[in-house]
C-alpha cells in the first residue's frame, strides 16, 4: 500500500495533464504546480488521506509548501502518536 | 411599512455560496429573507425567519409567483433585494467560442436579475424604500477573453444596476453592485461541498501572488452593510473588493 505521502504525490501529479516531477523537496508553490484554487483542494485531499481535519496550526503555507513539509507537520506526527 | 414590521430581504441564488451565506448574515440581523433558487436549501429552510422558494429565475412568471406567495410581502413591502443567482460558463478561447454559451450566459445571469427586480421594485416602494444590490464581477472589464460570455452578461449587469439607480432614484431606493473578487465557494472551486477553512484562506493569500480570496461569508457581510445603505446614500456605485485589476 502507498505511503500517504505517495498518495498525495500521485494526486497531485494527477493534476496535470503533462507528466511531472514531484520531488519531496520541490516547492508546489513556487514551481506553480499547484494553483490558489488547487490549494484548498490539496488541503481537503490531505485530509481525506490523513483520516481526519487538520489541526489548526498545521494550516499555514510554509507547512503546506513541500511535501517533504507536508510530512512532517501532517503525516508524521500521526504515524509517531500511533 | 410601520414601525415593528418585519423587514424583508429577498436574496436570489441561495442555494449554497454567496447567496446562502448573504441569507445568513441577513437573518443575523433580523430580516425575514425569501431565498430563491432552482434548488432550494433545506438547511436554511429550517432556520426561523427563512422562507425557501423554489424558481426558475429565467421564468418571470415564477417569480412573480415565488414573491407574491411570501406572507406579508404585499403588506409591508421588501427592505432589500440582492441579485446573486448566476451561471459561470467555463473558459473557452474566444475564436472557438459559440454564440450558444453567450446568449444563454446572457439569459441565465441578465434576464434573472431583469424578472427579479421587475417583480419586486413595487415591493421596495411599498416599503417606503429599499435597496437593490447586485453581486458582479471584476471580470466585467473584459480584459479576460476567455471570459468573454460571463463578463458580457456581467457588464450588462452593471447596466442594469445603474439603469436602477436612476429610475428609483425618486422612489428612496438606492442600486449598487459588488465585485467580491475571488471567493471560495462551489462555483470557483471544484469539489467544495462546505466553507472554507478561514485558515486555509489565509495561507493561500499568503503564500501564493494572487488576489485575495476570501469566504463567503466575509462578502456576505458586506453585501448586507451595502444593502443597509439608506434612502439618501450612495447610488450607482461599484465597490470592487479586488484587490487586481481584472
Amino acid at each position: 500500500m502507498a505511503t500517504k505521502i505517495e498518495q498525495l504525490r500521485t494526486w497531485l501529479t494527477g493534476l496535470h495533464a503533462e507528466p511531472v516531477t514531484i520531488d519531496d523537496e520541490t516547492d508546489l508553490i513556487e514551481s506553480g504546480l499547484v494553483t490558489s484554487l488547487q490549494f484548498v483542494q490539496m488541503v481537503m485531499e490531505i485530509e481525506r488521506i490523513h483520516g481526519d481535519k487538520l489541526e489548526p496550526g498545521v494550516i499555514t503555507i510554509e507547512k503546506m509548501r513541500t511535501l517533504q513539509a507536508i510530512d512532517e507537520a501532517v503525516f508524521q506526527p500521526q504515524t509517531q502518536a500511533a | 411599512m410601520t414601525q415593528g414590521s418585519p423587514r424583508i430581504a429577498v436574496v436570489s441564488g441561495t442555494s449554497s455560496g454567496i447567496g446562502a451565506a448573504v441569507a445568513e448574515a441577513f437573518l443575523e440581523r433580523g430580516y425575514t429573507v425569501v431565498g430563491l433558487s432552482r434548488r432550494g436549501n433545506p438547511g436554511l429552510a429550517e432556520r426561523g425567519g427563512y422562507i425557501d422558494r423554489n424558481a426558475d429565475l429565467r421564468d418571470a412568471t415564477a417569480v412573480d409567483q415565488a414573491i407574491a406567495s411570501v406572507p406579508g410581502a404585499a403588506e409591508h413591502g421588501v427592505k432589500a433585494v440582492v441579485l446573486n443567482a448566476g451561471y459561470s460558463p467555463d473558459p473557452v478561447d474566444l475564436p472557438k467560442l459559440p454564440w450558444e454559451t453567450v446568449a444563454d450566459t446572457y439569459t441565465t445571469n441578465v434576464a434573472t436579475a431583469l424578472n427579479l427586480v421587475q417583480a419586486t421594485c413595487h415591493l421596495l416602494k411599498q416599503a417606503g424604500g429599499g435597496s437593490l444590490t447586485f453581486v458582479g464581477a471584476s471580470l466585467a472589464n473584459g480584459y479576460r477573453p476567455e471570459r468573454f460570455a460571463y463578463a458580457a452578461s456581467k457588464a450588462a449587469m452593471t447596466t442594469l444596476m445603474r439603469a436602477c439607480s436612476v429610475e428609483f432614484a425618486g422612489d428612496g431606493i438606492v442600486s449598487n453592485e459588488v465585485r467580491p473578487g475571488p471567493v471560495a465557494t462551489a462555483m470557483t472551486m471544484a469539489g467544495l461541498d462546505s466553507a472554507v477553512n478561514e485558515q486555509v484562506l489565509r495561507a493561500i493569500n499568503k503564500g501564493f501572488d494572487t488576489d485575495w480570496l476570501k469566504s463567503p461569508r466575509t462578502v456576505a457581510e458586506w453585501i448586507a452593510t451595502i444593502a443597509e445603505f439608506p434612502s439618501n446614500g450612495p447610488t450607482g456605485q461599484v465597490f470592487n473588493y479586488s484587490r487586481k485589476v481584472l
